[in-house]
């Protein structure tokens, strides 16, 4: 379902997938190969979202703009190759490039993500936390445990991909 | 989607909100001045769920219960939240991916922080900070976490509730 909000319309790139039981509202702006995947939401309605290309949301998550920090911050940018797992929830200010979220994790107001940084399942990132580029980062509340592998680098660079070849059979195939 | 479970329809106050994509079920009563997001599910079929008026339910948020679950009055329940418990106080906020088991009881003022898990049957007094995986009791609630709830009104306006009630969302 995608809806305005107070005159604005998300955009969404052509090649992007939204799946048809997403609910993305307001000022959203969705880049080239990005995917939204069932159940997701994505409220534009305090601020704008910007999402850049190749960008995984998947299903049940939740992006919302706006923050009851002082001073309010209002837009959040989303960056490209990035994957939200499922189930997570991000009011964070910015999510770099190449970031994975993984499952069930919750980025709270004002806190920024580095590029290459993987945020681990059920992780819960403080409000104002800064997360410096390829960092991993680990529980409740989450700490940084270090750099990220070799392995993981290898996952940032590539998954992206393996998810934006599915997403376009989904719209192939009128999913 | 509001839809009747064994004979009984949700009762909704006409200044509420309920999104289009969220799932209202059976024995549920929404008070006056509720927003109830995309994605929701409140599913009274075991047993019936009430929620007071100004309460906010964010996206994703699941509400089921096996015994009658009681939500208050100006309570903000945050992104993807599952509460499976008998009652939440008045003015307390739950904080993103939080999960409140079977028969935990929340007071009022409390905060429960984002991706705490509350046990079953954990009793939770007035104006608590909750936080952790299982949930503890840190404290009580800071000046500074009380003025979230006011904060949070300054955003869901009444013109704001309305604009999406009249445009069909």
């Amino acid at each position: 379902m995608i809806r305005s909000f107070n005159g604005k319309t998300p955009k969404i790139a052509a090649s992007a997938f939204v799946s048809e039981t997403a609910y993305v509202v307001g000022d959203v702006e969705i880049g080239e190969n990005s995917s939204v995947w069932p159940g997701a939401v994505i409220r534009g309605d305090m601020g704008k979202i910007t999402i850049g290309k190749n960008t995984v949301i998947e299903d049940n998550c939740v992006i919302h703009s706006g923050s009851p920090v002082q001073p309010p911050i209002t837009d959040i940018t989303i960056g490209d190759n990035v994957i939200i797992g499922h189930g997570a929830v991000s009011n964070g200010r910015r999510i770099g490039n190449n970031v994975m979220v993984s499952m069930n994790s919750t980025i709270l107001h004002d806190a920024e993500v580095g590029d290459h940084s993987i945020i681990a399942s059920g992780c819960i990132v403080k409000e104002k936390m800064k997360i410096p580029e390829r960092s991993f980062v680990v529980g409740v509340p989450a700490k940084i445990k270090g750099e990220i592998s070799e392995e993981q680098y290898w996952w940032s660079q590539n998954s992206p991909k393996i998810y934006s070849d599915i997403a376009q059979q989904y719209k192939r195939e009128g999913l | 989607m509001i839809l009747s479970f064994k004979g009984k329809t949700p009762k909704i106050a006409s200044s509420a909100y309920v999104s289009k994509s969220a799932h209202v079920i059976g024995d549920v009563e929404i008070g006056e001045d509720c927003t109830i997001w995309p994605g929701v599910v409140i599913r009274a079929d075991f047993a019936s769920i009430k929620i007071g008026s100004n309460t906010d339910i964010e996206d994703n948020s699941v509400l089921h219960v096996k015994v009658a679950m009681d939500i208050g009055v100006n309570a903000v329940l945050g992104h993807n939240v599952t509460v499976h418990c008998s009652k939440v106080g008045n003015n307390t906020i739950i904080g993103n991916g939080a999960i409140i088991l079977d028969d935990a009881e929340i007071g009022n003022n409390c905060v429960i922080a984002a991706g705490a898990v509350v046990t079953g049957g954990m009793k939770i007094p007035d104006g608590s900070f909750v936080a952790g995986v299982p949930a503890e009791i840190k404290g009580k609630v800071s000046a500074q976490q009380s003025t979230l709830i006011d904060e949070h009104y300054r955003y869901y306006t009444k013109e704001y509730k309305k604009f999406f009630r009249e445009h069909d969302m």
